[in-house]
């Protein structure tokens, strides 16, 4: 082979390697699609959240701080502009706490599981209107966790879990917090809002199936 | 030097130039943008077929996003292949929801997300294993 030739190959070697490293460094062009993402944090709670939510009226205390772990976490990527350093303990419970955590034009719903976190942020609007949706995870024991936030008017909500079945959970703190046993089968909530009567399907998430 | 050589030379530059283009661009690989393309409704999907996938790893942190503007629930898991296991966590909610993990340690977990819309959906995971 010529040198000519063999420099040609070399050329076209390196202008791949150019091309895909190129093309790595630019990868994920689906990071503009994270909702959270992005946000300025938030230094002080919104006023649209004081006034939906009574929790952050009450003066912080110690026990509405995260643990340091979990809050280091949630702070550094800062999801929807959330501040940890402003939660309230909405429910306290010995084996998961439920916290309000105020983000940029949403709150966040933070439930501990072990040491990490089940997290959902609905848009402020939403929560104030007495639209915000519940979310479920699943728990060591194979139980499932249904929780949620709520506006100020909102002091129960009701979990359908089967035909006739439904019970009511008390609002505290503007969240909602239950357990249902493993395997029961579940169907909605339902509160009464500001914008009046709402309905939720909720889902299990360890009956989705294995694609 | 001959012009060859020269020539040579360059090209020796910038082939170290793209490897250390290359370097950093793996490295981020410690977060995962998985794409899951018209998944059919109630299905884990961890963007191998219709999507990205970016492998095993210990992941930490996984949320699903509904990039459409139709609410529907959104679900996450990080799923153990060779047990069929799941780490405490699955989780479902409506349009988006993440959960932070504790410590992982087995580069031996898929990160995935699912759909309940009833429907072929679009659904967005992101996977972090240093959260």
């Amino acid at each position: 082979m010529t040198n000519s030739k063999k420099n040609y190959i070399l050329l076209v070697v390196v202008a791949a390697c150019l091309l895909l490293a190129s093309v790595g460094a630019t990868a994920d062009p689906d990071e503009s699609n994270s909702p959270g993402a992005g946000v300025q944090q938030v230094t002080e709670t919104e006023a649209e959240v004081r006034a939906a939510m009574a929790v952050f009226d009450r003066q912080r205390g110690s026990g509405d701080a995260l643990s340091e772990w979990l809050a280091g976490k949630l702070d550094a990527a800062a999801e929807f502009g959330m501040n940890p350093a402003l939660s309230r303990l909405s429910i306290g419970n010995a084996t998961n706490s439920l916290y309000a955590v105020p983000a940029r034009g949403h709150v966040c719903a933070v439930l501990t599981v072990g040491e990490g976190a089940s997290v959902s942020c609905p848009p402020t609007g939403d929560v104030a209107a007495g639209r915000s949706a519940p979310s479920t995870v699943a728990l060591a024991t194979g139980d499932v966790a249904i929780y949620g936030i709520v506006p100020n008017a909102v002091e129960s909500v009701s979990v359908q879990t089967g035909p006739s079945e439904s019970t009511k959970v008390d609002v505290e703190g503007n969240a909602y917090y239950t357990v249902v046993s493993a395997g029961t089968p579940l169907k909605t909530v339902r509160y009464a809002g500001p914008s009046g009567s709402v309905e939720f399907p909720i889902y299990d998430p360890q009956l989705v199936r294995d694609g | 030097m001959s012009y060859s050589r020269a020539r040579l030379a360059v090209l020796a530059v910038l082939a170290v130039g793209a490897v250390a283009m290359l370097i950093p661009a793996q490295s981020s690989a410690f977060t995962s943008w998985y794409n899951c393309i018209n998944k059919p409704s109630d299905t884990w999907c961890d963007g191998r077929a219709n999507g990205t996938y970016d492998g095993q790893h210990s992941w930490d942190y996984n949320s699903a996003s509904n990039p459409s503007g139709t609410p529907f629930w959104v679900c996450q898991r990080v799923y153990k292949p060779s047990t069929g296991n799941w780490l405490v966590g699955n989780s479902c909610g409506v349009d988006y929801i993440f959960h932070v993990y504790g410590n992982v340690t087995c580069v031996c977990y898929d990160a995935e997300v699912s759909q309940l819309s009833g429907s072929g959906r679009d659904i967005y995971g992101f996977a972090d294993a240093d959260y």
